[in-house]
């Protein structure tokens, strides 16, 4: 044994396992956090990006909404015809009952860029899947129905607010027919001739459960016979408030006028003699007749001021019917005061293990114990005025 | 050689080395998360401004467009707004650095090619341009910093503005007078957006039939 291998003495071992130990120990102080720190940031970095997805999806949609054709007799926005904005699930599948107000899912319809636009040719019945166009002027090599193709969706509309939403399933171009895959919603309307029909995009936002996961996850529905589509996972609350006009519609150019709009929204009365719907004869679900046979407002005037007010539930959903009481494809007229739609969406993180007990910070508790792993839920509130429903103001 | 691997003296420093290298990992981890986030935060804000931008520029286009007797000549190009900072063509120099060039601008809208279009070329259908004869043949009518149309104080903007105007792709009504207009916001980074409207001239002044956002 040499001198210079004696081996440790054990108060040296000690000594030096003390130091290696109190070293080591500051080190992983250190490192443990950091990791914990680190997995939670990614997740905030994770979870802000889908409330940013969400979001922006959202909000272009709505922007969007109620966008209408510029061709032909019933140009303008969707909003002197129909409720472009509306409560509840619509469409081929899963539809909401008719007049239902549901505050976590909201169904928008626009025209989007499109040469698919034209009219009824023949009467559309109530049995027939069959639609004789108008061939369209214009269109490229002689064709008759340029734009319209399988699985776009086919939006029919009159001036009574009466509207039916169509997945197109054959397009016979030289008879200028379309075929569509489900009869109208309504058994009892009858579109004349000269209904308008384009191509729409219907977009219906809701949650539902993720079945892989078991969470909530923001879905998109296309209002034809495909299934939902998953958007954004994990979010925990969505929900639609509504803002609009509290003054009725009026008349805003003479009635014999030959191009609209005539009025400032809304679908315009009929002729004095004419009764298209259940309402009298020369009243639809916007307008009244006075003694004088005179126009006015069958909705209420919610207040005063020029400004929007909150529109409720119930006004939303307690009629006047459009087209009529009656129809089985109703809504209610009051949807289309709506000028602003605000959006309140919450996400929470991904991993249960960055979650804490549930409370005011989670709604769905997790396994995360002490804040340093917390990974809160965020929640925005934003509001949308679609612009093609504030075309007017 | 051998004492050398016998001594002990270096330990510490390795230790030391590989715990830094670990905080080091993780804390680059972090800073590579923290400033993409910052830098994708900046690049949704920026995205909602230019769109805004495209927006109020088309207000203030057609707040203009009320006042001008006979729009065919602003869609012909012989009248164009008062928002212009220039011959109508050429470059534009954001404060970014980045430059835009006005041409190519109106050729990418009237057939997605930088080089001056044909009639057939703006003519062809394609899923942004469906109406074939009817296709929008594009001019410039407003073209300008988008800080120009700021009110004094209301902050300072590096966004750059261009209008364009067309004949609506389909008049329904031959006796009504309708445009098409295009609003571009072009921002720094390459941020871009483009809104589409058309509207109609009626005795109360002017309707829009549609607002579109496009990109």
């Amino acid at each position: 044994m040499t001198g210079s291998a004696r081996g440790f003495s054990l108060i040296e071992s000690i000594v030096a396992m003390g130091i290696m130990l109190t070293v080591t120990a500051g080190i992983f102080g250190m490192v443990h956090p950091g990791r914990r720190t680190t997995a939670a940031e990614l997740e905030v970095a994770d979870l802000q990006q889908r409330l940013r997805v969400a979001a922006d999806a959202l909000s272009r949609d709505l922007l969007l909404a109620g966008a209408g054709s510029y061709l032909g007799p019933h140009d303008g926005a969707l909003g002197l015809y129909l409720p472009p904005v509306m409560p509840s699930r619509q469409g081929a599948t899963g539809d909401d009952p008719p007049g239902a107000f549901t505050n976590d899912r909201i169904t928008l319809l626009y025209v989007p860029a499109t040469a698919a636009e034209t009219s009824l040719l023949a009467d559309l019945t109530p049995e027939s899947q069959t639609l004789q166009l108008a061939p369209k002027a214009g269109c490229p090599g002689g064709a008759n129905l340029c734009g319209f193709a399988r699985n776009v969706s086919a939006l029919v509309y009159d001036e009574h607010g009466n509207y039916d939403l169509f997945p197109v399933a054959t397009v016979d171009d030289g008879l200028s027919q379309i075929t569509v895959s489900k009869p109208p919603d309504a058994l009892s309307t009858t579109y004349a001739a000269g209904a308008k029909v384009v191509e729409v995009i219907s977009r219906t936002y809701a949650l539902r459960t993720d079945p892989a996961t078991g969470s909530l996850q923001l879905t998109t529905y296309d209002g034809t016979y495909n299934a939902e589509v998953p958007v954004v996972d994990h979010v925990v609350r969505l929900s639609f408030d509504y803002f609009g006009e509290p003054l009725p519609p009026a008349i805003s150019r003479p009635l014999s006028d030959e191009s609209g709009p005539w009025t400032t929204y809304g679908p315009k009365p009929p002729d004095t003699t004419v009764k298209p719907t259940a309402y009298p004869a020369g009243e639809n679900c916007a307008f009244a007749r006075d003694a004088d046979g005179e126009p006015v407002p069958r909705l209420a005037t919610l207040a005063a001021g020029p400004g929007l007010v909150k529109l409720t539930a119930a006004q939303l959903s307690d009629g006047p019917w459009c087209p009529d009481a009656a129809n089985a494809n109703r809504w209610d007229a009051d949807l289309l005061r709506i000028r602003k739609v605000a959006v309140t969406l919450r996400v929470e993180a991904a991993a249960p293990m960055l979650r804490g007990p549930a409370g005011p910070l989670f709604v769905n508790g997790g396994s995360a114990r002490g804040g340093l792993a917390w990974v809160p839920d965020q929640e925005v509130r934003f509001e949308i005025a679609p612009r093609n429903l504030n075309l007017g103001r | 050689m051998n004492t050398v691997l016998r001594r002990e003296d270096g330990i510490a420093l390795l230790v030391a080395i590989m715990a830094t290298l670990l905080l080091t990992a993780l804390a680059g981890a972090m800073v590579l998360t923290t400033t993409s986030e910052t830098i994708i935060a900046a690049n949704f804000r920026r995205a909602a401004e230019e769109l805004y931008a495209a927006d109020a520029g088309l207000e203030r286009i057609i707040d203009e467009l009320r006042s001008v007797p006979d729009w065919n000549a602003v869609r012909l190009g012989l009248v164009r707004s008062s928002f212009v900072d220039g011959p109508p063509s050429g470059l534009r120099t954001l404060p970014d650095g980045s430059t835009i060039d006005l041409s190519q601008i109106v050729n990418l809208a009237n057939c997605e090619k930088t080089v001056s279009c044909t009639d057939s070329e703006m003519n062809a259908v394609t899923p942004d341009r469906p109406w074939a004869a009817a296709n929008p043949h594009w001019v410039l009518t407003g073209y300008t910093p988008f800080g120009v149309l700021l009110t004094a104080g209301a902050g300072n903007s590096t966004i750059y503005l261009v209008i364009l105007a067309a004949a609506s792709p389909g008049p329904g009504d031959p006796a009504v007078e309708t445009l098409a207009l295009r609003a571009e916001a072009f921002g720094s980074r390459g941020g871009h957006k483009v809104i589409e409207a058309a509207l109609a001239r009626t005795d109360a002044g002017v309707r829009l039939l549609s607002w579109r956002t496009v990109r």
